[in-house]
């Protein structure tokens, strides 16, 4: 059959209409589409393409992991590498020695530096290769952790988290001192950190290192090893701690994150042995709120594993995409909890001398151009 | 209240309209049928379709093909609003499951053809704004074009390289991660 002419025949709405239909987890074909003529290419890096095609598709891709591990080389102990999952994406540089990451939300992921000279917070966007030095703030603190969020939460303003990670942003850094835990927060905005926030009506608990999540309007962080939740409301600024559900705390062999259930709701994945145990919060029969076990899965079977080599340094989760990470000595393995599926997506071990700890990056890719996109 | 509406629903659904191809073929069609194209729907609502009408846009060829596609999905979403009012049994549910299965092999099977009447129906459901039909054909070039090189792309759909040697270069080296 000869070929048939598609660039006259078809107007410019239409060719839209086509591309925008290209799979987000596959950025590459849009990349490869952008080659293919000047008209595409305009199109494809126009600001209006861009945003529709965010919307047409409404949630992010996974796009990779960052994860945090023991540098194989031994030159550091931290080591923030990206590591693809399903699709080809990969930032310039892969690997950021002496940095942790913390978080990855709307796009953006926040590190700190981990060397004595070097404890700044970082805001990163691996798809734009943004790198934002946050100014000093946080002082010496034992435990800590902090997360990144876009700036609607705390001003109220609504906000569909699908363009949002080139406007303004939040971190959010929680840290235990001598005397009780302190809350700092940084806005974009303001360009600096604001006044501290002591948190005296509770203890000095310990600070857990999985990544925060973000449920309603409020933050939520793990705390008092695993035994807690802080929950910190972004609107009304208010602190509260709720308790974990009931675990058997007889092993070391445990670890916990925080995850958003598919109903939007606060869950909880504790694995426990080999066992893996998923908790939602429900209203009780009383009118109160309390924790529902919902699922028990056999880690050993599910990945075919021994339980001597499943890692308890962490678990992961992907918010929205509801995937889990469980990290082995043979592996990372992704769990999908809507569809059961388990896979191994990355080879390296994961213990003392491997991978410590993963944040899921999610984000669309949709490429500006640079000089042939005129368009902005 | 509902039944003299439903019973008005089944008036209009009988009403036959008349299309008119380029090449003047005359189509009777429900108004069901019809009304799947919002362009037409407004038509009808304006009161313009005594006498047929004319799609100068469509041949006869494209427009047998497009009212195989309304008639089929106008089947489904009468069946759709049937199972919404008054039926909720598992047994009614089986059915309807079997028959998006239909549906669907029906939609696959409407797809093999070659890529010049398929550029045809894109126009056609663009013309004639049948959402589904625009997503089902668009989404189906959507997918060849996946995966595929820039040089392939360009041979399948006959498209002509207007890009710099520079200009091109520049958007490799931004973006290498995608050609490996």
């Amino acid at each position: 059959m000869a070929a048939v002419a598609l660039a006259p025949a078809l107007m410019e709405e239409i060719i839209e209409e086509i591309l925008l239909r290209l799979p987000p987890a596959e950025p590459a074909s849009l990349v490869r589409a952008a080659l293919v003529c000047k008209p595409w290419c305009r199109l494809i890096a126009g600001r209006g393409f861009r945003r529709r095609f965010r919307e047409f598709h409404r949630a992010p891709p996974m796009l990779g992991l960052i994860c945090n591990r023991v540098d194989e080389n031994f030159y550091s102990i931290y080591l923030a590498r990206f590591v693809p999952t399903t699709c080809s994406f990969r930032p310039r540089r892969v690997n950021r020695r002496d940095w942790r990451a913390l978080d990855a939300r709307h796009g953006r992921v926040l590190l700190r530096g981990m060397t004595l000279a070097h404890r700044h917070l970082i805001v990163w966007d691996p798809v734009t290769k943004e790198w934002i030095q946050l100014p000093n703030g946080p002082e010496l603190v034992y435990y800590w952790n902090a997360a990144v969020l876009c700036a609607a939460y705390r001003s109220g303003a609504t906000c569909d988290h699908l363009g949002c990670h080139r406007g303004p942003f939040v971190v959010v850094f929680l840290g235990t001192s001598g005397e009780h835990m302190t809350l700092w927060v940084y806005s974009s905005e303001a360009g600096a950190w604001k006044k501290p926030t002591s948190i005296v009506q509770f203890p000095k608990y310990y600070i857990d290192e999985p990544p925060s999540a973000i449920v309603g309007n409020a933050l939520y962080f793990v705390i008092d090893n695993s035994r807690k939740i802080l929950k910190y409301d972004l609107a009304t600024r208010e602190i509260s701690v709720i308790l974990q559900p009931p675990a058997s705390y007889r092993s070391h062999r445990c670890c916990t994150t925080i995850m958003t259930m598919e109903d939007c709701g606060l869950g909880v994945a504790r694995m426990e042995e080999s066992r893996l145990s998923l908790w939602s919060m429900e209203a009780n029969l009383d009118g109160g709120m309390g924790w529902a076990l919902v699922r028990v899965i056999d880690v050993q079977k599910l990945l075919s594993v021994t339980a001597d080599s499943i890692c308890y340094d962490f678990l992961g989760f992907a918010h929205g995409a509801g995937v889990l990470f469980v990290g082995t000595c043979d592996g990372l393995f992704s769990f999908d909890l809507k569809t059961g599926q388990a896979r191994k997506v990355c080879e390296d071990q994961c213990h003392f001398n491997g991978i410590r700890g993963v944040i899921p990056f999610m984000s669309f890719h949709t490429p500006a151009l640079g000089d042939v996109s005129t368009d902005d | 209240m509902a039944s003299a509406g439903s019973g008005d629903e089944k008036a209009a659904a009988a009403a036959m309209i008349t299309l008119i191809s380029s090449d003047n073929e005359k189509f009777e069609v429900t108004e069901a049928t019809a009304t799947l194209s919002q362009t037409i729907r407004h038509m009808i609502e304006d009161g313009c379709t005594d006498g047929g009408v004319p799609l100068p846009n469509v041949t006869s060829k494209i427009l047998a093909r497009v009212i195989e596609y309304c008639k089929k999905h106008a089947t489904a979403a009468a069946g759709e609003e049937g199972s919404s009012s008054s039926f909720s049994d598992a047994a009614f549910l089986e059915v309807d499951r079997a028959f998006l299965e239909e549906l669907e092999e029906f939609d696959d099977a409407f797809l093999e053809v070659d890529r010049a009447t398929l550029f045809d129906l894109i126009l056609a459901a663009n013309y004639l704004d049948i959402k589904g039909l625009l997503n089902l054909t668009c989404q189906k070039v959507a997918d060849s074009v996946k995966g595929k090189t820039p040089e392939q792309i360009r041979e399948m759909y006959n498209i002509v390289n207007d890009l710099t040697p520079e200009e091109e270069a520049e958007i490799r080296r931004e973006t290498q991660w995608a050609f490996e």
